[in-house]
């Protein structure tokens, strides 16, 4: 009998232990394939520069990393050209018959190949009305070229100088829709007329067409500057050129061509006022030399060629802008990587393996060391991504809403492994990737307005109190976040499955208060570093300004219940009420406020959010609601109870 | 700590009462409505407005219909804070004992005690306004955001004026107001809170007006409700009739609309006459050197600006120049001055004027309230960690 059953005890023993190590393996091997994937995808991004035969694909990501100046900052045509693409075709790639062009595809073709890129059907139009506007009668056609829009421009502007003078919050959708077409043709304008001259002329042209300008006309013009005499003939063709060009650097806003002078704001322009500024010494910069070469490299097709060029160009930037070269290239890769994309679908494997594990008990210890793993790689990967941001921007973490949503995210991953390493129940794993997936779409759809990097008003600009304050009042709203999610995994298992054991619950319980007791921490510290940065720069502490009364509702919330915990008023139950409206005030201060449109803060005002919070709000309140039903109606606790009983 | 209180006796059961957590909770819960009250309230009415009707009150009051009836429907911020720190110091007083792992606890509130005190002292002792000068000019005074006053300005030799202010809340219909050195009775007959001004036709429609003198002959003035929307201002009207020797001399109108002192002559002495922003005079001079700003190349998103100032005391013989930009204000003699915008692109800089004797405060408790919070926090979560270890 003793002797059957420490057998019978080795046997389990042994077969544990055998267990343990088949799922070691296993998650051994899923972690090898994944790093297999992550150095298989960074292989993509080097493009095969020097391969064989050259594609008109490699040529131009050769040409992505070129940087330029736009909006304020360095940043390769790589990003440009996905901007400009996810706010024209809202979409960061752009399929043409089949097939999949990256956005600096399009971008070279609009820069290099203007009357091919204007067939091109990249305008997204949704309202039907819009549609009718255009003169369209198939009302499903989706998108529009630009020689489509050219021929019903007028009217277009006509109504979207009307739309523009209401308020944005007074537009209907159709005005909306017609503002945001007109803005869109303007930025593909820009963007074409950046290296193109207008009418059928090429680059090299123009080139040549400058070289004469800026010998006898130009003199015709410095003479009847000097009242001299001058040919009249000559100094009408100086003035109708120079109008030209004054209209082409009104039109565009890239400046791709690094000057001579260095100082200053000076220190890159567009063509078309580099063209100007240097008639007089007829000396353009080796980079518009380039520039035109890439253009003729492009028609002809002479792909190989066109790399050769990219790279002197390159080369000739390194010798004067080599800060440029090197946040372009490094953003290339950034924006090459979809570093957030993939954390995001890295995200959504981890909670359903966590919610396979729960299935079957014998599955628990190893899928739940496999999502362990996989949120310790996710936070790896969130990190590298933020910590690339900062480095392009050379900013603090956060500068606008996008960027907030990240660094919510990232907040909440890193408890939720905290949590995992602590409890190792797959609860936090679970918790952490729904919270970084969430908001990761958040950022994605926050990023729908273009350049996500966009330079900081002055009142914002870089600060240690700012960046401090930021920072950690972006951590308290992840943790509020955090518990809230905790606890609606609480109500929504709790209810409608069998999964919430007594373990799990006594687990979630204690997480949820001790998140709570970090979020109060970090929201009341971050509160208070805002008035010390505000006390700083304007001489006040605190304002009742709309977002510092949002944060203040973060720290009086969770001290409430807090309080309520301490003094008994609430048990685990209410206590997972409470915590899921926290998400609701959290999300009223993080996005909420800014609608107001008042104050100092309404740094990202957004129209289209406003339907989502609604619903959040109203989903948040739903699960409240069911939480409220008394638990001997959950799913879980009657279980438990038959459990007991049988037991 | 002597006293001993009976159960029974009722100063035991209001101190219970006041020191009790339910207590705490619903004042927490109600700040958390008043201040998200608060924040909608000022889409309509402006941060200053909005603050003054739901914080520095002891009721917020609703209006019913049109009739003016008024009716508190929840405590306002000072009974809120009020209560709050009622409720901490007899919490404090009655459970008070001394243990190592309560002192963040206690600290922490502790700090929010010092916290609340320290918002009132604010609220009663800092002030706050704007000083607005053109390069080269030199000022000596700073302006209010919110108040407004009735000046009456004579020059003296060697430069110097003498002012006699009258703030608004003086001027009221038929309120007759008297200075020192004015000679004359200032008498107001009428006073509008804020008005809608329209030119007259050169020719008929003055029959009715109240106004004699200056240029208010020409203007038609009509009472409107009262504006708090951050970007409208209200425009104050005031007719006034100065009367010496028993006869009026004639009617004006003050407005801060129209800026332009108007002058008049009472025995041979010149008097100019406005209505303006409240002003704070500073015992020192400060000039506008040079302004500058920058924007981020290629757009219109200003990078930084600021304003070269020199600051001269002739009491204290101190001569000295600054350079304002953000985040980097001038502090002098318990005042601060932010550089806040600019206007007329770039001419006119404007500073930010902040006197807050209890500027300290917060800063004190919020060390107190987060080294508490920390400490509270990890000695907990320590004790947890190894619970869950050894267990």
């Amino acid at each position: 009998m003793i002797l059957s059953n420490t057998n019978g005890f080795e046997s389990t023993e042994r077969a544990r232990k055998l267990r343990l190590r088949e799922c070691r393996d296993a998650a051994s091997a899923c972690i090898k394939a994944l790093w297999l994937l992550i150095a298989v995808s960074c292989l993509e991004f080097t493009p095969a520069l020097h391969a064989e035969e050259v594609s008109r694909e490699d040529a131009l990501k050769a040409f992505a990393a070129v940087p330029v100046l736009e909006h304020g900052r360095y940043k390769p045509w790589d990003s440009v050209a996905r901007n400009s693409l996810l706010m024209i075709y809202e979409k960061q790639k752009f399929r043409y018959n089949g097939e999949k062009w990256e956005a600096v595809e399009w971008l070279g073709e609009v820069l290099f190949d203007g009357s091919k890129s204007d067939q091109r059907q990249i305008f997204r139009v949704m309202h039907p009305d819009v549609r009718m506007l255009l003169g369209n009668e198939d009302e499903t056609q989706k998108y529009y070229s630009f020689n489509e829009i050219l021929k019903n421009l007028p009217k277009l502007a006509e109504q979207a100088d009307q739309a523009a003078k209401l308020d944005v919050q007074l537009r209907d959708p159709y005005q909306k829709a017609v503002v945001r077409l007109s803005r869109n043709v303007t930025l593909y304008q820009n963007l074409k007329h950046t290296l193109d001259p207008p009418g059928s002329g090429t680059l090299r042209n123009e080139l040549n067409h400058f070289a004469e300008w800026s010998g006898e006309p130009l003199a015709a013009f410095q003479a009847h500057q000097g009242g001299q005499e001058h040919d009249v003939e000559a100094l009408q063709q100086f003035l109708r050129t120079a109008s030209v060009y004054k209209r082409l650097s009104e039109l565009t806003h890239c400046r791709p061509i690094p000057t001579n002078d260095t100082t200053g704001t000076e220190d890159w322009m567009g063509l078309w006022d580099t063209l100007v500024k240097e008639a007089h010494s007829g000396e353009l910069p080796l980079a518009v030399e380039y520039y035109a070469e890439l253009s003729d490299r492009y028609q002809q097709g002479e792909w190989q060629a066109f790399v050769e060029t990219c790279e002197k160009l390159i080369a000739e930037l390194q010798t004067h802008r080599a800060e440029a070269i090197s946040t372009a290239s490094l953003e290339t890769m950034f924006n090459r990587s979809e570093v957030f994309y993939r954390t995001a679908v890295l995200y959504v494997v981890i909670f359903l393996i966590v919610m396979v594990s729960w299935l079957k008990l014998s599955w628990q210890v190893p899928l739940g060391r496999l999502a362990l793993w996989l949120v310790t790689i996710a936070v790896v990967l969130h990190t590298a991504g933020l910590i690339l941001r900062v480095v392009i921007q050379d900013r603090p973490p956060v500068t606008n809403l996008y960027s907030s949503a990240l660094l919510v995210g990232w907040g909440a991953v890193v408890l939720g492994l905290v949590m995992e390493r602590l409890y190792k129940n797959g609860i936090g794993a679970a918790a952490a990737s729904m919270v970084g997936f969430k908001s990761l779409l958040v950022a994605h759809n926050l990023a729908g307005d273009g350049d996500t990097m966009t330079m900081m008003q002055a009142v914002l600009d870089s600060n240690f109190w700012l960046a401090t304050h930021v920072i950690v009042i972006i951590l308290g709203y992840s943790a509020t976040f955090f518990a809230g999610f905790l606890a609606i995994m609480y109500i929504f298992f709790g209810f409608f499955t069998k999964l919430l054991t007594a373990e799990r619950a006594k687990a979630l319980d204690g997480m949820v208060y001790g998140i709570i007791c970090f979020a109060l921490l970090f929201s009341f510290v971050g509160t208070v570093l805002g008035g010390i940065w505000a006390d700083q720069s304007w001489g006040r502490f605190w304002g009742w300004d709309p977002k510092e009364n949002g944060a203040l509702l973060i720290v009086l919330w969770n001290a409430i219940i807090l309080h309520c915990r301490w003094g008994k008023f609430m048990g685990t139950q209410g206590t997972m009420i409470a915590a899921v409206f926290g998400n609701i005030v959290t999300v009223w201060s993080w996005f909420g406020t800014n609608m107001l449109g008042v104050g100092l803060h309404s740094y990202g005002f957004m129209e289209k959010a406003f339907f989502w919070l609604m619903a959040f709000g109203f989903f948040m309140l739903m699960i409240m609601a069911i939480g409220t039903i008394p638990t001997r109606l959950w799913d879980s606790f009657i279980t438990q109870k038959k459990l007991a009983k049988k037991g | 700590m002597s006293i001993k209180l009976s159960s029974n006796s009722p100063a035991y059961k209001v101190l219970t009462l006041l020191s009790s957590l339910k207590l705490t909770v619903i004042c927490l819960s109600i700040s958390m409505i008043l201040v998200f009250l608060n924040t909608l309230a000022q889409v309509n009415l402006g941060i200053y407005e909005a603050q003054n009707r739901y914080f520095a009150t002891w009721f917020v009051w609703a209006e019913i219909g049109d009739g003016g009836l008024k009716l508190p429907y929840i405590p306002g911020g000072y009974l809120v804070g009020g209560i709050l720190i009622l409720n901490l110091l007899c919490a404090h007083w009655k459970r008070f004992s001394f243990k190592w792992n309560k002192l963040g606890l206690m600290q922490i509130h502790l700090g929010i005690l010092v916290l609340l005190g320290g918002g009132f002292v604010t609220h009663w002792l800092s002030n706050e306004g704007q000083l607005t000068f053109d390069e080269g000019q030199t000022v000596q005074f700073y302006e209010s955001f919110q108040e407004r006053e009735l000046a009456i300005s004579e020059p003296l030799p060697e430069g110097m004026v003498r002012e006699t202010v009258f703030p608004v809340e003086l001027l009221k219909a038929g309120a007759k107001l008297q200075g020192e050195h004015l000679p004359f009775t200032m008498e107001i007959l009428d006073f509008y809170k804020n008005t809608r001004m329209t030119l007259r036709r050169a020719m008929g429609n003055n029959a009715d007006s109240l106004v004699t003198r200056g240029w208010g002959k020409r203007i038609n003035v009509e009472s409107i409700k009262q504006t708090f929307k951050p970007k409208e201002q209200n425009l104050l009207s005031a007719f006034v009739q100065p009367i010496w020797d028993g006869k009026p001399i004639g009617t004006w109108l003050a407005t801060n609309a129209i800026t332009d002192p108007q002058w008049f002559e009472v025995e041979g002495r010149k008097f100019a006459l406005s209505l303006r922003n409240t002003r704070y005079y500073l015992p020192f001079e400060l000039t506008l050197l040079d302004f500058k700003h920058d924007y981020y190349a290629g757009t219109d998103v200003p990078m930084n600006y600021s304003s070269d100032v020199r600051l001269i005391n002739e009491e204290l013989n101190e001569h000295r120049e600054y350079l304002i930009y953000m985040n980097h204000p001038l502090r002098y003699q318990g005042k601060t001055f932010y550089q806040q915008k600019f206007a007329n692109d770039g001419a006119t800089s404007l500073l930010q004027v902040v006197e807050n004797p209890g500027w300290l405060i917060p800063y004190i408790s919020c060390v107190l309230v987060s080294i508490g919070l920390f400490w509270h926090f990890t000695v907990h979560l320590l004790k947890h960690v190894n619970k869950r270890r050894s267990g």
